[in-house]
């Protein structure tokens, strides 16, 4: 599996008929940060998922077999999920020993996400978060 | 799936049993680079090596194509078959934005 980025679309009459209906977006397989890593991978897509959202992309053909209903069909790649936030170590906060003391620290890269802006202050729970969607803390 | 562009074609005179008589396409496969130009086939071949793809829909020297490799490119047929790398579309259009970073 693989965290890519939608970068368009494939518009095609003549293709496998197993293929009939099915969106095919060329997601760009991209880094924890959003640059771009390998050569852009056409998947069938049946989320929804729209341009520039993050998804995972799955390879696994027998999946992708059941998901268009053709036990004959060639689909490998599908989108399996749209990425809300992803969530990654920095390399150097990683611990250098094994049994070296103390959890690394995260760094949340998601973008515009206050709800993850205030996990990163420290604060709230899930409960108080649904308190201040009703009506802001006390 | 990946996208190419058609740049030629293979004829074989001996073949397995299976595959007589079948179309083969040398297919350069696009870059990142490659995808804005849609339609069109690119000026220069792409870094990637190319590869010899089974069509069975068609596809002509000068096209754009998706072709499927791996395990999955001989799913269509029978009895097993020694291939590994499919035609599975002929692209009309690409639409394509990509996000500079």
């Amino acid at each position: 599996m693989l965290l890519a980025r939608v970068e368009g679309h494939v518009i095609a009459t003549r293709k496998h008929p197993s293929f009939a209906g099915w969106r095919l977006l060329v997601c760009q397989p991209i880094n924890n940060a959003g640059v771009a890593q390998a050569s852009p991978i056409v998947a069938i897509d049946s989320l929804g998922a729209g341009l520039r959202q993050r998804v995972i992309i799955s390879s696994d053909g027998a999946a992708a077999r059941i998901a268009v209903g053709d036990r004959k069909s060639p689909a490998r790649w599908m989108t399996i999920g749209i990425v809300d936030e992803t969530e990654a170590v920095q390399a150097k906060n990683l611990p250098r020993e094994r049994g070296e003391i103390g959890a690394p620290s995260s760094t949340r890269l998601s973008r515009k996400n206050p709800a993850a802006s205030r996990l990163q202050a420290g604060a709230p729970t899930s409960l108080s978060r649904a308190e201040s969607k009703s009506g802001g803390p006390a | 799936m990946r996208l190419g562009a058609v740049i030629g074609r293979v004829t074989l005179g001996k073949t397995v049993p299976g595959i007589e008589g079948a179309r083969w396409l040398v297919v350069s496969p696009f870059t990142r680079e490659h995808y804005q130009r849609g339609r069109q086939t690119p000026a220069g071949l792409s870094g990637d090596p190319s590869v010899v793809v089974y069509d069975d829909l068609g596809g002509g020297v000068g096209q754009t194509i998706g072709f499927i490799e791996g395990r999955e490119a001989s799913e269509p047929f029978d009895q097993p078959t020694p291939i590994d790398a499919i035609c599975a579309v002929l692209v009309d259009e690409v639409s394509y934005h990509p996000l500079s970073i």
